[in-house]
């Protein structure tokens, strides 16, 4: 019996390399849109799954600066506006190709936010917080009032971009453009999955972990606070406008209201449902927040008649799994497969 | 700068610092050989730990030079450095409190004690190339070797949440030695063992030394394990140099007595 229980303690995960889960994964999301075509899944929650992509790559970062280094941020949302707005801007105003949008849009906010981890090494805890959310709140009045760049509170919009340097949209090619950028969606959340876990293994994660844990053991071991914060709020802000350029392109459309303090705090909380330093355990937290409402809820004709009851619906989840688990959903899997032994073992 | 001797590892001069009207340490000196096991005591208050944050950079003196004979064999003032480059030098410390992170495994915990000694960029790791995976191989053994060195190679994997606190020194101890230092400064390392675990920290000191061939200041209260293994022993009170001398000398000392238990006849 004891020796059962401890070689299923060993642990041994269903596919052993990490690279190839992540493959196996991204495969997955990629069929989406073909069982939307074959009819297996609704076709409008494909568009459903693009937002968890987007949000999960800002949500990943986020957890970096979050889960491993214990630094936050409520200025995610302001980030994402301002990669957006450039990105929209470059493609739709001067006709540049996609590719040149991403890499200034990323550069320009990724710099402002290594500023913002500048301001980190003075202030801390739920101060940082208030200044993020003024950083953020700022970029979002400036999206209001700065007209010819932004069109204003009633939005931009804006035609799929030139891609690849050379693929410029027609309308004919509506539905070929719609599952392009899907997939490039899906790429690029594999990339930042992989990059997230090859750097959080590895010397990087052990430095951020320090900060987090003890920062006298972390400086007497010869760990420079300063580029690790810097590193931490660049890598954070790098992926949030990376999911905010993805995000205007894969809707054609964005306004101020979309860059709300709410999808700041939707991230954070995401972090927290799901799982504090673990990689699935953001996306299924991004799952959970963005998708539940409109995949599940919606389903409740309860819910479906009150669309605002399923805040209520997060903000609970939030106090159970804080009060209760505090590891976040990822490991509910893990949990019960233990108590399946458990309850095995006794018969 | 005047060079170091060519024994003197560590060489504290004319030491001050204060906070606000208090005067912590107060014009303390005194060097340490190379391959020498040095006590710092002093009755409670006395500025022991304070001494070892000046030396270690947490706490800039106002006044005085520490300088440091590096393991790359210059002498060095580390009054001018910050705090995260003094490491880089072969001079590492543990904390009275011990000073891990309770998430991570044991063997993670020990392998930041080699932050410094990765040259694989942000960009290596991020793309985990072959230069970083045999660094992190290489550095990972060698974490190993010192776990088991010290014993506790058996529980590696463990998380260090829930270790029990002779464990959690050593693991300290562990990710000190990681850098190859020169000069360890532990800070009350047998503070709340019991005494077969301070018996047989005293002996992990000695073979330390031995291994390592570094030098070992120390700052501790109980008077068994600082009169057992330490060559050398300064005493301190409120922040003046009292005394200093072999075990025996101490003992003797007839200031060092007076501070500990006071005198007959108070002036």
């Amino acid at each position: 019996m004891i020796k059962k229980l401890s070689s299923y303690k060993k642990g041994q995960p269903l596919i052993k390399n990490a690279y190839m889960s992540y493959a196996l994964f991204g495969l997955f999301l990629a069929l989406m849109p073909l069982f939307g075509y074959l009819g297996i899944i609704k076709s409008s929650y494909v568009t459903i799954i693009a937002s968890v992509i987007y949000y999960s790559i800002a949500a990943l970062g986020l957890n970096v600066l979050l889960g491993w280094t214990g630094l936050i941020s409520l200025g995610t949302a302001g980030f994402m506006g301002l990669a957006a707005y450039i990105s929209a801007y470059i493609t739709y105003n001067m006709h540049l190709p996609f590719e040149i949008a991403l890499v200034t849009a990323v550069v320009v906010s990724t710099l402002l936010g290594v500023l913002v981890g500048y301001i980190s090494l003075r202030i801390e805890g739920i101060y940082l917080a208030i200044a993020t959310l003024a950083v953020a709140e700022i970029l979002r009045k400036t999206f209001e009032v700065f007209d010819p760049f932004t069109g204003g509170a009633s939005g931009k919009p804006i035609s799929y971009p030139t891609l690849f340097f050379f693929y410029k949209y027609s309308r004919a090619d509506l539905k070929i453009f719609e599952t392009l950028l899907y997939l490039i969606l899906v790429l690029f959340l594999i990339a930042v999955m992989i990059l997230v876990h090859n750097l959080m293994k590895g010397q990087v994660g052990r430095a951020l972990n320090a900060l987090r844990g003890s920062e006298a053991a972390a400086q007497a071991m010869g760990i420079n606070l300063l580029k690790y914060r810097l590193f931490a709020f660049g890598f954070a802000s790098a992926t949030a406008s990376l999911a905010g350029v993805l995000y205007v392109h894969y809707n054609r459309y964005t306004n101020p209201d979309r860059w709300l303090l709410a999808l700041s705090l939707n991230l954070v909380a995401a972090i927290i449902i799901g799982g504090v330093r673990n990689i699935y355990g953001t996306i299924l937290g991004v799952f959970i927040v963005v998708a539940t409402k409109d995949m599940v809820l919606a389903q409740i004709p309860y819910f479906a008649n009150n669309p605002n009851f399923a805040l209520m619906f997060n903000g609970i989840l939030i106090i159970l799994i804080i009060l209760y688990y505090p590891y976040g959903l990822i490991r509910i899997g893990a949990d019960l497969k233990k108590l399946v032994v458990k309850i095995k073992e006794k018969f | 700068m005047d060079e170091l001797q060519n024994k003197t590892v560590l060489s504290i001069q004319d030491l001050s610092i204060s906070f606000g009207g208090i005067k912590a340490v107060d014009h303390l000196s005194f060097d340490v050989d190379e391959g020498e096991i040095f006590g710092l005591i002093g009755p409670n208050g006395a500025g022991k730990t304070t001494v070892f944050n000046c030396i270690t950079q947490f706490y800039k003196p106002n006044h005085g030079s520490i300088r440091f004979k590096s393991k790359q064999g210059k002498t060095i003032e580390l009054t001018t450095h910050k705090v995260h480059e003094v490491i880089g030098y072969g001079l590492v410390r543990t904390f009275q409190n011990v000073e891990l992170i309770k998430e991570l495994s044991i063997l993670d915990n020990v392998l930041i004690g080699g932050h410094i000694d990765f040259k694989t960029s942000f960009i290596g790791q991020a793309f985990n190339t072959k230069k970083s995976k045999a660094e992190e191989a290489l550095y990972r053994q060698e974490a190993i070797e010192i776990l088991t060195f010290l014993g506790i190679a058996d529980r590696k994997d463990w998380l260090v949440y829930g270790q029990p606190y002779g464990i959690l020194k050593k693991i300290e101890l562990a990710r000190s030695l990681m850098c190859k230092p020169k000069l360890i400064i532990l800070d009350e390392p047998a503070a709340g063992l019991n005494d077969l675990e301070t018996l047989d920290f005293a002996k992990v000191i000695r073979q330390i030394r031995q291994r390592y061939n570094c030098s070992i200041l120390l700052v501790e209260h109980d008077m068994r394990l600082v009169m057992d293994v330490c060559d050398r022993i300064c005493a301190i009170n409120f922040g003046k140099f009292l005394a200093v001398g072999t075990p025996g000398q101490i003992q003797k000392s007839p200031t060092v007595q007076a501070a500990y238990l006071g005198t007959e006849n108070p002036a």
